[in-house]
């Protein structure tokens, strides 16, 4: 090898060394000047200007000058805009548009083809927008000295684009970031109010926060179109205080939507502006310190309000949302998402302490609070705790860490929701009457926890429903009825899950259409086509509150009525996504019928075709024994004949076979349950007696234990009895046995004494009695504490007429002979500790007061 | 230059060196089957949806910083995903095999201390233990000590019989570390040993044992439960707990609750138990409300390095150490207001005229 040569080599490897170690020097001064950095995370920068986004997208966007001032109206020429909320339809003073005078006629499915794949379009440019969002410079601070001035200029900006307002011209309106932009500012105005935005702008870092926020499309979308827009003043406010101390953070995408969400959420629950700091602070340090689930960094706007609107935020002892606490679930439990689901499982179930101190009381957890800091999961975690420590400890584990979940109260007890690849589950769960802690649209059933879920998740389609909507707003305000009407069909059409759409329109509706039965009568079959093919509950809802009051007294004949009402159950598959309480829905469909026959007719018609479903039938049997008690004319023959229809109704329904037999038992232990919960003794014997017919192999043969009776009739066989116990699922199914205890033959119904927690009988008349029985369903009772007996005549005055009853074996007798009480309720009471014995038979002995 | 190589081989092999300190192996069969009088160490953390994990990863292990403390264990390393792709699950698979790892693990990362059966016998995790890698280094020696000591004690316990074995057994139990499965004997020895009483024990059936008992009763029924060597000093708090809440429920005297909680505080004062106490005196009996807002939050775990955690709210203030003559709380007075040596009678017990709020409840 010559020497050129391997000086040759030598300069290679030389230079190739020097590349090596000088590539990333240079690398990362390029990549500093492109980023500005918050904190430690660099701030997004990619973003697409108007002069960018004509290249990439269409050759015809709108020209946008720019705003740099308005002409400033004189105070009182000011025409003031109020802020809009979600009920009211205030038109402005503009002329009426002849050519908008006009219902729209209603139109079928086939009539939005080329509409719909026009928003399919328009959904495919929002989703590239996502990733480059769009912003503008055209606002500079001062426009918002006044905001009415800024108003009308943006509207009319907007009515020059928008045409001759046909359904095309606004979707191709839709199609330019730069013309959603406007109609973004326009709403944002006219939400906020024009007065309260002045208020806002005057704040230290107003002009300057509302200018970033609406040149920046992703932004003010995020604020408007993420949920719940309600209370804009004070979100704007909150915000203004977040970005008055930290405005860079709102240039990091993330850290954006913290803020804005914060706001919002912090205004809508009328939370303190110093627990938003704090939760700010809590989110946007443990974000910086990359301390969150790396899910948090995808979560966008509507996502996060689980999180960073997490309830009680305020500081103080017991409160699991305050900084404190999250920051030591944050640092003391990280798991991956699927596992916070079951982390209550790190706390010991406890009713109390080791010192005996009952859960319930302050004495609980007081002495170990300076050595956890105040901490209320550490403190829980160190003493353990009952479900609601144990759901709120998995619920918060998550949310400290960045994830969605929310706590669910249940029938004496609290559960949780917990989101797991997107897919909501319940934890701690043992009911179904789920009441979700935080919700969108403030219905707390599970329902809407899914409808969310689902609404949101079609992310595009509903962003584009929620700006249609902000445009028949908008038309409607200017007295542009037709194209507001078709804006609103559309966002519904676009959207059918939009539970906030759907009820803006039905609210336009009865203002603009209130007797156009075509249209009432077109929302209704598409509530029930659309919303209503998933979500029964949600769609029930809103034909009770808005469709059938407007809808129903124009429906003229009955068949037709009947036809509707049991056309809303024929998507019926199950519950659903859970179950949930269909009395509401019948309540309202029977009440529009105005005498017995019409009753009747919509119980065989209607009724009927629930009946058929064995989910419902339970449920359904024990709305209609408690309707014909309830609201039925006092004449008793009528009650028999309502009765015996909807028993014989119930009986067509069971079949012979094992099967048929136990989902017919626990239908009646349904309700028979409810009856008991509604102390309806006439429905828990009716209900009771059909079971025993119906099913009759499921009661004892005969009594085990025998006993001596007292003198007299069996004065309680006819009445109603109830345990102290707190039902669960397994057990409501066989609550039919309760009614047996007070059979000759027994039953069985789990007894809990505690206090004045015990056995309640109602009698069917006031008696006079010679001596109670108890059968245990132990034979041999724990005889350590005494049991007594408390009379009334009323169930709420109670007085005590036995010391104590005798036990013999599994036996309880009160011999009354002497005292001869007269009483309509009797109660069983036991002194001490909770006590659970069975109880298999319940016999009062006397005689009916004449 | 064959200065250079030799120091290059010397400084490998130092790294190898620190690095073989463990057994490092690749299965949690394999480190199963590898432990012994040694215990498993895991170290697990979450891989893919936890920057804080992945930042101990890489300066805990990857950086062998942890390895000295793990000298005499086999080591593991388990990664955690959340969303794992096929590749991922493969590699836990090929880790993990069948198996799950032991029930009690509340946080990632952490470096759980597992016996040749898989059962967790102790843990380094959470944000105190976790802070650094001295402090997670200490914990762990000590938690590595203590399974080796405990694994030698029940080695002789296994060959000895009688009060001997019953003897090794309550030590190997008194040591600060999760027992093994003791299996069928547990149930055998309860009236032998009082090992049975121990594991079985039960600090709310003795709070429900205590509610129709007199103060006298109750007293001589505590004294004689703790006279019985074989419950642990946490048990021995938890029954003056109970004991003192019947009495505070029923309002016995302040000097009566102060000399009974000063006497369960000083029986392990470093404890929760003992902190426990020390708030039981402020609250009960000198009456003293606690102001959460004295504590300062911290928000912000770290700044730059993962070293550098120190002010974590909820993890700072408890010192282990069992030679810090400071309680949990941070006081470092004990006043040994011991109760009287004779059985007291009703009439010791009785209640001042300022009986504290709480105390009616």
């Amino acid at each position: 090898m010559s020497s050129n040569s391997i000086r040759l080599l030598v300069a290679t490897g030389l230079l190739f060394a020097l590349g090596f170690v000088a590539y990333p020097i240079i690398y990362s001064i390029r990549v500093e000047r492109n980023q500005a950095v918050v904190q430690n995370k660099p701030v997004e920068t990619d973003v697409v200007t108007r002069d960018e986004w004509i290249d990439k997208e269409v050759d015809d966007a709108p020209e946008v000058p720019k705003v740099t001032t308005v002409e400033k109206t004189p105070e009182d020429k000011r025409k003031v805009l109020n802020a809009q909320n979600d009920d009211a339809y205030t038109e402005e003073d503009v002329p009426e548009d002849p050519r908008q005078k006009k219902v729209p006629e209603t139109r079928i499915h086939a009539q939005y083809t080329t509409s719909l794949a026009h928003v399919r379009r328009i959904a495919k440019i929002l989703e590239k927008e996502e990733k480059k969002p769009y912003v503008s410079t055209d606002l500079v601070p001062g426009v918002w000295d006044d905001p009415e001035a800024l108003y009308q200029l943006l509207a009319k900006r907007v009515l020059d684009r928008l045409g001759n307002l046909d359904e095309k011209g606004i979707l191709k309106f839709m199609e330019h970031p730069v013309n959603r932009m406007d109609l973004a500012r326009i709403n944002l105005i006219r939400r906020t109010g024009s007065e309260e935005l002045r208020r806002v702008a005057a704040l230290p870092a107003g002009r300057t926060m509302l200018t970033a926020m609406a040149n920046d499309l992703r932004w003010i979308c995020g604020f408007l179109y993420s949920g719940p827009s309600v209370a804009l003043e004070e979100s704007l406010t909150n915000m203004e205080l977040i970005y008055r101390k930290h405005a860079e953070d709102f240039r990091h995408p993330v850290l954006n939507k913290v803020g804005t969400i914060a706001a919002l959420e912090f205004a809508r629950e009328n939370w303190s502006q110093e627990d938003l700091m704090a939760r700010y602070q809590y989110y946007s340090t443990s974000y910086k310190d990359d301390l969150l689930n790396s899910l948090f960094d995808t979560w966008r706007y509507w996502e996060m309000r689980w999180i960073v609107g997490c309830a009680q935020p305020q500081q103080r002892v017991g409160n699991w949302g305050e900084p404190r606490n999250l920051a030591w679930m944050r640092d003391n439990i990280r798991l991956p998402s699927a596992q916070y689901l079951g982390a209550e499982g790190q706390l010991q179930y406890r009713l109390r302490n080791v010192a005996g101190d009952s859960v319930f009381s302050s004495a609980y957890l007081a002495p170990v609070l300076p050595y956890v800091n105040g901490t209320t999961a550490w403190a829980y975690r160190e003493i353990g705790g009952v479900c609601g420590a144990l759901s709120h400890y998995a619920t918060f584990a998550a949310l400290a860490n960045g994830l969605p979940a929310t706590c669910m109260g249940e029938p004496g007890h609290c559960a949780y929701a917990m989101r797991v690849n997107g897919e909501w589950k319940r934890g701690n769960s043992i009911y179904w009457q789920h009441q979700v802690g935080k919700t969108f649209f403030r219905e707390s059933e599970w329902d809407f926890l899914i409808l969310t879920e689902n609404l949101y998740k079609d992310y595009f389609n509903t962003l584009i429903a929620d700006q249609l909507v902000a445009m028949a707003d908008f038309l409607g305000a200017r007295r542009k009825m037709t194209a507001s009407f078709n804006c609103y069909e559309l966002a519904v059409k676009v959207q059918p899950l939009n539970w906030p759409a759907l009820n803006r329109y039905a609210g336009y509706l009865k203002v603009k259409a209130p007797e156009d039965y075509d249209k009432w009568k077109r929302l209704h079959d598409y509530i029930v086509d659309g919303l209503g093919k998933k979500h029964y509950n949600a769609a029930s809802k809103l034909l009770v509150r808005k469709v059938y009051p407007n809808l129903v007294p124009m429906v003229k004949d009955r068949a037709t009525l009947n036809k509707m009402y049991s056309g809303l159950f024929k998507n019926f598959d199950g519950w659903g996504e859970n179950r949930w309480d269909i009395n509401p829905t019948l309540d309202a469909q029977i009440a529009f019928y105005d005498n017995d026959d019409d009753r009747k007719v919509y119980m065989r018609e209607v009724v009927r075709v629930l009946m058929g479903k064995p989910e419902y039938a339970g449920a359904v049997l024990t709305w209609g024994l408690n309707f014909i008690s309830r609201e039925l004319s006092a004449d008793e023959k009528v009650q028999d004949e309502f009765t015996d229809m909807l028993v014989r109704m119930m009986g067509s329904h069971t079949g012979r076979t094992k099967k048929d037999m136990d989902e017919t038992w626990a239908t009646l232990g349904e309700a028979i349950n409810a009856a008991t919960k509604n102390k309806d003794r006439r429905v828990f014997q009716a209900v009771g007696k059909l079971a025993y017919r119906k099913c009759k192999a499921k009661f004892p043969g005969k009594m085990q234990q025998r006993f001596r009776p007292f003198p007299g009739r069996v004065v309680s066989e006819t009445g109603l009895i109830d345990t102290a116990t707190t039902l669960g699922a397994g057990q409501v199914a066989t609550s039919c046995l309760h009614w047996g205890v007070l059979q000759r033959n027994g039953g069985m119904m789990p007894g809990k004494f505690e206090g004045k927690a015990g056995v309640t009988l109602m009698l069917e008349k006031k008696s006079e009695i010679s001596g109670v029985v108890c059968v245990s369903a132990e034979n041999q009772l724990k005889n350590n504490r005494p049991f007594y007996l408390e009379v009334s005549s009323d169930g709420q005055n109670w007085t005590r007429v036995k010391g104590n009853g005798s036990i013999e074996g599994g036996i309880i007798r009160f011999d009354l002979r002497k005292e001869k009480p007269v009483c309509s309720y009797i109660r069983m009471l036991r002194e001490g500790d909770k006590y659970e014995p069975g109880i298999v038979g319940f016999y009062a002995y006397g005689k009916f007061e004449r | 230059m064959l200065r250079q190589i030799l120091m290059w081989s010397a400084m490998l092999l130092g790294s190898w060196a620190s690095v073989a300190q463990g057994i490092v192996v690749r299965s949690y069969a394999d480190a199963l089957s590898k432990a012994g009088e040694k215990p498993v160490v895991i170290f697990a953390y979450g891989a893919d949806y936890d920057k804080f994990s992945t930042r101990i990863h890489e300066e805990y292990i990857k950086k062998n910083k942890i390895m000295p403390a793990v000298r005499k264990c086999v080591f593991l390393v388990v990664p955690m995903y959340q969303n794992p792709t096929p590749a991922q699950q493969k590699e836990v698979e090929k880790i993990m095999g069948k198996h799950k790892l032991p029930g009690g693990i509340w946080s990632y990362p952490c470096l759980a201390v597992v016996d040749k059966d898989g059962k967790l016998r102790g843990i380094v995790q959470g944000a105190a233990d976790m802070k650094s890698v001295e402090a997670a280094s200490a914990r762990l020696n000590e938690l590595v000590e203590a399974y080796i000591t405990q694994e030698k004690l029940l080695s002789k316990a296994a060959s000895a019989s009688g009060s001997r074995k019953a003897d090794l057994l309550l030590q190997a139990s008194n040591i600060n570390i999760a027992m093994p499965d003791l299996g069928d004997n547990k149930g055998n020895m309860k009236d032998n040993i009082g090992l049975g009483a121990r594991l079985s024990f039960d600090p709310i059936a003795i709070v429900e044992k205590l509610q129709t008992m007199s103060f006298a009763e109750a007293d001589a029924y505590i004294r004689h439960m703790i006279a019985d060597g074989c419950y642990s000093r946490r048990q021995r708090q938890e029954m003056m707990a109970a004991y003192a809440g019947h009495l505070r429920r029923n309002n016995a005297s302040i000097e009566r609750l102060r000399a009974l909680y000063t006497e369960m505080r000083n029986l392990d004062p470093n404890s929760m138990y003992g902190a426990y106490a020390e708030g039981a005196i402020a609250l009960w009996v000198n009456k003293e409300s606690f102001d959460p807002s004295t504590v300062p939050v911290e928000l912000r775990r770290s700044d730059a390095d993962v070293s550098a955690v120190a002010s974590v709210p909820g993890s700072a203030s408890v010192d282990t150490s069992t030679n810090s003559t400071k309680t949990a709380l941070g006081s470092s007075s004990l006043d040994d207001e011991a109760l009287p040596e004779d059985e007291p009678t009703e009439s010791d017990f009785e209640a001042d005229s300022d009986v504290p709020e709480d105390a009616q409840e």
